[in-house]
């Protein structure tokens, strides 16, 4: 049994025979057209196999091309080989009931039937049901086109199992669901299109580079002479070139010769070769297993080795330290030159009101005469003199405006202060105004009363004072009792009644 | 090879590989060095007196579209393994059985399964007899069993 992940048999071949009544999706996105003309219909070889198939025909220089004309599509489809969703490998074992019971392997696309609900891959069931209209297990009659329909539950389940690329080489593992696009989109082993236009075949998309060109065409192998694909080279020198090994002249190994570079650098027994600490003066040259040894024992170089290193370290400290302190004492000198030219900044006082806006003569200064100072030796200095400047005025403005906001929140506070006690007087005095006029309110009313209890007792018609209130007609046809038990409302003649209006 | 022989190539890979795990007793494979031809030893395991201490040596053939078809199975006569007597098995190893018929067949069986059925068909059989017509046909037979028309006539056995 072959292994489950070999190319032919993780990729479907490209010439699909077969046709599906309802085709899913992703068959439709990636279709593929058989090519029409060419010797090239068989499928193409894959690469790196561990024996290269014999060169197909079309390879061969001379053999005649396809024209562009026939070419499949266009320079940007990529045509990939379907994935096989029946060859993937899961990472962990898939449980049976998930699985059609046709191919074997976990649903792909399941369909389930109406009639009696059994599970199926939506291409296997259609395979069966050509043959016989019946469920492949309890062979109730389908209808396929009436009594089936996707389970989505099912499939989310096993869009969720992580499967491995199909893609021999690729060790990429991740969701169904995204393996589709990695396999599509990103696998670097996955057979893309030569990027020759004229080239029929396929290539792993790693190599696929349209400036390495087409890597089917032959070349003599550099040890046997046999002519090998270019992209089969690599697989040529290790397993079926004639003259694939030699012996190493040191150490009589016999060596791949394409690895020998790498033998003789790293494996090699026979090879004299020298101490790592050799630049740091150790003389040692022998073979590998003494020199090693030797270096396993402690080589006296080393630590020579580390002092170099380390004073290869610090000089380039030194060197960094040195180049700072040039420009410190560059910026030091300038300073002191700024500070006793005659147009110096002058020092800003606070009691000055708006120095910063005063005219500026030290800045115009300096563009006038930049090459006669001798502090600005450069433009840049120039400028640095002027933005250190600016810097200090700024500050200045700074402090000036602190100042300003400070007294200005303190005269502030003083009238808010000021302003509250004046309220507060205000205020007081409303009080006292409306407690006099409660008082008076309420003598004159004591004194109303007192006039109506004399007028009752007495004759009536002297209460009032014309008015012509019912108290004055009121005797005249009822008795003096009923004033007695329920006085009527009075109203005085100044409009303030018994409830005077409160303040 | 053609879509169909992959399909029928990775459904047998992954039933091979079930039955190197395990098989139900009484079931041995023999050989299954290629997709297309298996041989498998089956074995009664109750005390029918027909084909008690017998094993019997089966033949698979697989077509390119397996599963949708049915495997061609007949008996295989060795000098230790005989052709089982039975009314649905005919003295040359074809066997009778609507399960391995075009009509009989689902592909939801499998290698498994078609011993599973013939074991039971040979327990539950107490028939000592060969099919009516064994020796004409026979003599006669040059068709592959799967073109045979077979006349089931008797679904009692």
């Amino acid at each position: 049994m072959p292994p489950p992940n070999t190319p032919e048999e993780g990729v479907l071949p490209v010439t699909m025979s077969y046709r599906r009544p309802r085709e899913p999706v992703y068959s439709r996105r990636y279709s593929y057209r058989r090519t029409s003309t060419g010797p090239s219909v068989s499928p193409p070889p894959p690469v790196r196999l561990p024996t290269p198939p014999p060169a197909p025909s079309p390879s061969v220089p001379d053999a005649p091309r396809p024209s562009s004309a026939t070419r499949r599509c266009s320079s940007k489809c990529q045509c990939i080989p379907k994935l096989d969703y029946q060859s993937l490998d899961y990472e962990v074992p898939v449980d049976p009931a998930l699985q059609c019971p046709i191919c074997h392997t976990p649903f792909h696309q399941p369909v389930t039937t109406r009639t009696c609900g059994h599970t199926f891959c939506s291409e296997c069931l259609d395979r069966s049901l050509e043959t016989q209209p019946v469920c492949p297990i309890d062979r109730q009659p389908v209808n396929p086109s009436r009594d089936l329909f996707r389970a989505r539950v099912i499939s989310d389940q096993l869009e969720r199992l992580k499967v491995k690329c199909p893609n021999k080489g690729c060790d990429e593992v991740c969701t169904r669901e995204l393996v589709v696009s990695h396999f599509d989109l990103h696998c670097d082993h996955t057979l893309v299109h030569c990027p020759d236009p004229f080239c029929n075949l396929r290539i792993p998309r790693a190599d696929a580079q349209p400036s390495s060109g087409c890597l089917h065409k032959n070349t003599p192998c550099q040890y046997c002479g046999a002519d090998v694909m270019i992209a089969d080279l690599e697989s040529h020198y290790d397993d079926s070139c004639s003259g694939h090994t030699a012996k190493c002249s040191h150490c009589n190994a016999i060596v791949v010769r394409h690895h020998m570079e790498k033998h003789l650098a790293k494996e090699c027994l026979g090879r004299e070769i020298h101490c790592k600490n050799m630049e740091y003066g150790c003389q040692v040259l022998d073979r590998r297993p003494i020199v090693e040894e030797h270096e396993r024992l402690g080589c006296v170089f080393e630590a020579i080795g580390k002092l170099v290193l380390q004073r290869m370290e610090d000089r380039a400290r030194i060197e960094d330290l040195e180049g700072r302190l040039r420009t410190m004492d560059a910026r030091a000198q300038r300073a002191e030159n700024t500070s006793t030219s005659p147009s110096s900044r002058p020092r800003m006082g606070s009691n000055s009101f708006m120095p910063g806006f005063a005219p500026d003569a030290n800045i115009d200064a300096g563009p006038r005469t930049p090459a006669g100072n001798p502090a600005w030796r450069s433009p840049e200095d120039y400028m640095l003199v002027q933005f250190e400047r600016l810097e200090a005025k700024i500050e200045d403005l700074q402090k000036m405006t602190w100042e300003f906001d400070g007294q200005q929140a303190v005269r502030q506070l003083n009238d808010a202060l000021r302003m509250q006690e004046q309220i507060h007087e205000l205020s007081n005095r409303v009080t006292a105004l409306s407690l006099q006029v409660r008082s008076l309110a309420v003598n004159a009313q004591q004194q109303s009363n007192a006039q109506q209890r004399n007028g009752s007792s007495g004759s009536p018609s002297t209460s009032s004072s014309g008015t012509g209130g019912p108290g004055t007609r009121a005797p005249s046809h009822e008795d003096g009792r009923r004033y007695h038990s329920n006085p009527p409302p009075r109203r005085n003649s100044d409009g303030r009644g018994q409830h005077p209006p409160r303040l | 090879m053609s879509a169909q022989g992959q399909f029928a190539t990775k459904r047998l890979g992954k039933e091979l590989q079930k039955i190197n795990n395990s098989l139900p007793p009484g079931i041995v494979l023999v050989s299954a060095d290629n997709f297309e031809e298996w041989l498998l030893d089956i074995k009664v395991l109750d005390t029918n007196p027909l084909y008690t201490n017998q094993t019997y040596r089966l033949k698979f053939k697989f077509g390119a579209s397996y599963p949708i078809e049915p495997p061609e199975v007949v008996f295989v006569k060795l000098p230790d393994r005989p052709i089982p007597i039975h009314p649905h098995i005919y003295s040359n190893g074809i066997i009778c059985l609507d399960l391995l018929g075009q009509q009989g067949w689902s592909p939801v069986q499998n290698v498994e399964s078609v011993c599973m059925s013939l074991q039971s068909m040979l327990t539950g059989n107490t028939k000592d007899e060969r099919p009516p017509g064994d020796e004409e046909f026979v003599r006669a037979n040059r068709l592959r069993p799967k073109d045979i028309d077979f006349y089931y006539h008797d679904n009692n056995v």
